[in-house]
């Protein structure tokens, strides 16, 4: 199986329950811990989404969603940004800097995979080892 | 720990280990006499400097740390309210004392704008002074403990508003792996394990929830919660809210509905404003078992605001409990919520979440029969102070009642007066500033207002001198609403009545209420008929105090010729004897001995009014019988009528006790 995600958060635990759920469900699971790693890995696999943690090491997410999404050969990914709760505004800023959608931590594994799947069904670009690579950022960020 | 019930005679006693220091006092004056004589009475308790000059007085005030300030009005260089509002830049917990010859109102009223804590007329008892003096000291150290306690608590909510990712993030690892097990990622699990896992999941939601809610409150208090704005659609997040509350209310048989006109675009934060809704309706829905929970929407006549109110058929909340209802962690009856579950902070919450988005929350309800929440926003929101001084206007229109008026610069006041005032019948009216206040009263005509003393631009003393100087506005009976306790000005400036912060709620209500009666019946106040005797040949201040007292349904009679006064206070004993010292045809000393001896004197008020010089034992004579002694023409007769009518506030408040 070679549906690839990534899954950029410094937090060991979150990290390790989001991959083995998606894991459970079949994805292939890679994995970062700062914003600087996640843009690397992203650059180098071409992960169909990234969940990115905001509050990271060295880069934090919402710096990295932007630079991401500034970077032409991986700005179409979606990105899913981890939030605090609602109030504090994470969000807002989190869709200001390009992410695509967020989910409020802590989270509910099988409410994550739920949404990776609406995501990925829904966006029929996001097909793995498309040749094409994933479609041109137009209509996002 | 401070001692709040020292006798005021004596300065507090300080903490253990600060013992030794005593406070500092400083006597500003140009006549060394005066100066020798505080430091002669107060140098045992008190560490006490001189200044012969406002200027003097400044730089000592800047090199030293002084508590409480003692000052003449008239110096050379610098005069007393010139240097009592320099006084104030450089320390404002500083309190002053005016010491004044000629204590005309202007003077006092201008020396209490400019801060001083009260001010004296010579010639004074020493002993008054010496009172003054231990409450200034008093209020200097409170006002000290709350600036420290402000910033304590500054302190606390920025701790907790940084500790948000830290709580949150073991929570994350708890309620994940546990999900995990029992979506059986690890494998089949018993139903034992299974149980188990639930109820750890449940307490681990419960514990989130705290702390979230804790997290918002310290956000709000610390000044770190900040508002987006967006514009949006009301129905589309009113059917996000029905449609994540329906199973909820499905689950208990309720009805879930809400009529939201379809087009409705509002700017305002949009998950700020999900969250207080989510909270209402869960509530509704929570202390609700038959019937259901209903979400309307409405605008203003102004369409400046909307509201979305929240009605259940639950429970009901007592009209006593319902200020409590949005106070911090103050639960009403514990019981319910043991019983229904939650923090008991959703409320407040959702109360401060509503005032920061410029808007509120208030409540109606009844107990047994339902509840409703209303939330009120602006449609634009900008943010603007003004959106917030809506908010307690009512609509003309749509008045039920009398209204009651309350001007207070702290909203949280108005918040408090208003949830008072639920089932009491009156419709309530709040202006934060006075300009506002003074204008509504214009509009809404109320039958009584409130008012508060410091507030910034102009402050409760101008606003009651403008508001008693409009032939429109000074038939309102006004009530003074402050912590400061400066009742002799208060009545001298007009006011009916004067309530202490804080204040109680009954005592509110009772008085409000005496004020209705009164005014319906014959357009003045109704009350026992206090007399007040007036023995003076001239009748200038006789006629002054019939004029302002009659008015407020005090009997106020005048006899000129000393030589029948005997008689007629024998005839019926006054409330209040108002004596000129020398009387055609009697002298005030006989009279005065002559009701000494008489028992049925023995509640009667004495007031003298003297024309000569007193000697020191006349005046020690009579400042042991007497309740005070004016000079003519030292004192205004507006201030004498202060005096006066605290006199006879006091014997009324003794009435009911």
């Amino acid at each position: 199986m070679n549906v690839k995600i990534l899954v950029a958060d410094d937090d060991y635990d979150n990290r390790t329950i989001i991959k083995q759920v998606l894991e459970a469900a079949g994805y292939q699971v890679l994995e970062a811990v700062n914003g600087l790693e996640a843009i690397e890995t992203a650059l180098a696999q071409n992960p169909v989404l990234i969940l990115m943690d905001l509050s990271m090491p060295k880069l934090n997410g919402w710096e990295a969603a932007k630079r991401i999404k500034q970077t032409p050969q991986i700005a179409g990914i979606p990105i899913f940004a981890f939030t605090a709760h609602a109030l504090t505004g994470d969000e807002v800023r989190a869709k200001a800097a390009g992410c695509d959608d967020y989910i409020s931590k802590p989270c509910v594994p099988r409410e994550v995979l739920k949404k990776v799947r609406d995501c990925l069904m829904r966006d029929e670009g996001c097909r793995p080892n498309d040749p094409a690579g994933p479609p041109p950022a137009e209509g996002r960020g | 720990m401070f001692d709040v019930e020292n006798d005021n005679n004596h300065p507090p006693s300080c903490a253990p280990g600060q013992a030794a220091v005593k406070p500092k006092l400083m006597v500003v004056d140009d006549e060394l006499g005066f100066r020798d004589l505080v430091v002669r009475v107060f140098s045992d308790d008190y560490d006490v400097v001189g200044a012969a000059n406002g200027e003097e007085a400044l730089q000592k005030a800047g090199a030293r740390d002084i508590d409480v300030v003692i000052s003449d009005m008239t110096m050379p260089k610098l005069g007393g309210l010139d240097m009592l509002k320099a006084l104030k830049e450089i320390d404002p917990n500083i309190e002053v004392i005016l010491v004044t010859g000629y204590a005309t109102l202007e003077t006092a009223v201008e020396s209490m704008k400019r801060g001083a804590y009260d001010y004296i007329a010579k010639p004074f008892d020493i002993e008054k002074l010496a009172r003054l003096v231990a409450r200034a000291l008093d209020k200097r150290r409170l006002s000290r403990q709350v600036d420290e306690l402000k910033e304590i608590n500054r302190f606390k909510s920025e701790f907790l508003a940084n500790m948000s990712h830290e709580l949150r993030t073991p929570m994350n690892a708890i309620l994940g792996y546990t999900s995990l097990h029992l979506d059986r990622l690890y494998g089949e699990v018993t139903q034992k394990q299974e149980d188990a896992l639930k109820r750890v999941e449940a307490a681990g939601k419960n514990l989130l929830n705290l702390i979230n809610s804790i997290l918002d409150l310290s956000k709000i208090a610390a000044g770190r919660m900040p508002v987006y704005l967006e514009e949006f659609q009301l129905k589309e997040l009113i059917d996000e809210v029905l449609s994540m509350m329906d199973c909820l209310a499905k689950g208990k048989k309720l009805n879930l509905e809400a009529s939201v006109p379809k087009d409705m675009l509002v700017r305002s934060d949009k998950t700020k404003l999900k969250q207080i809704l989510i909270n209402l309706v869960n509530n509704a829905i929570k202390f609700t078992s038959s019937g259901g929970v209903f979400i309307e929407v409405s605008q203003s006549p102004e369409q400046t605001l909307f509201n979305i109110r929240v009605r259940d058929t639950g429970i009901g909340v007592k009209i006593e409990d319902l200020p409590l209802l949005f106070q911090e962690f103050k639960q009403l009856d514990a019981s319910p919520t043991r019983e229904y579950g939650g923090t008991g902070l959703g409320l407040v919450i959702s109360r401060k979440l509503a005032r920061l988005m410029g808007g509120d929350i208030g409540v109606e309800s009844v107990a047994e029969a339902g509840s409703t929440f209303t939330v009120t926003l602006p449609l634009e929101s900008d943010l603007r102070p003004q959106s917030v001084e809506s908010v307690f206007k009512p609509a003309v229109a749509g008045c039920r009642g009398k209204i009651f008026l309350a001007i207070d610069d702290d909203p949280e006041v108005l918040t408090l007066l208003r949830d008072s005032l639920q089932g009491s019948g009156y419709e309530f009216a709040g202006a934060l500033n006075a300009e506002e206040g003074i204008a509504m009263a214009r509009e809404l005509k109320p039958f009584a207002i409130t008012l508060d003393i410091m507030m910034p631009h102009k402050d409760g003393w101008s606003t009651l001198q403008f508001m008693k100087n409009d032939p429109e506005l000074r038939k309102i009976p006004t009530i003074i609403l402050s912590i400061m306790d400066n009742k002799t000005l208060g009545y001298a400036l007009g006011v009916t009545d004067y309530i202490l912060k804080p204040f109680e709620r009954g005592e509110l209500l009772k008085k409000l209420k005496a004020l209705d009666l009164g005014t319906q019946v014959d357009g003045s106040l109704k009350r026992t008929p206090r007399t007040v005797l007036v023995i003076d040949d001239e009748k200038n201040i006789a006629e002054h105090l019939k004029e302002t007292l009659g008015a407020e349904g005090y009997t106020v009679e005048n006899v000129a010729n000393g030589s029948v006064a005997l008689t007629r206070i024998n005839a019926a004993p006054p409330d209040i004897l108002f004596l000129d010292l020398m009387p055609q045809g009697s002298n005030g000393f006989e009279i005065i001995e002559a009701m000494e001896k008489d028992p049925k004197f023995k509640d009667t008020s004495i007031f003298i009014l003297t024309a000569r010089h007193l000697t020191l034992q006349e005046t020690d004579y009579l400042q042991k019988r007497t309740e005070a002694v004016f000079q003519k023409g030292s004192k205004s007769l507006p201030e004498i009528l202060g005096q006066v009518k605290k006199r006879l506030k006091e014997l009324e408040a003794a009435d009911e006790r």
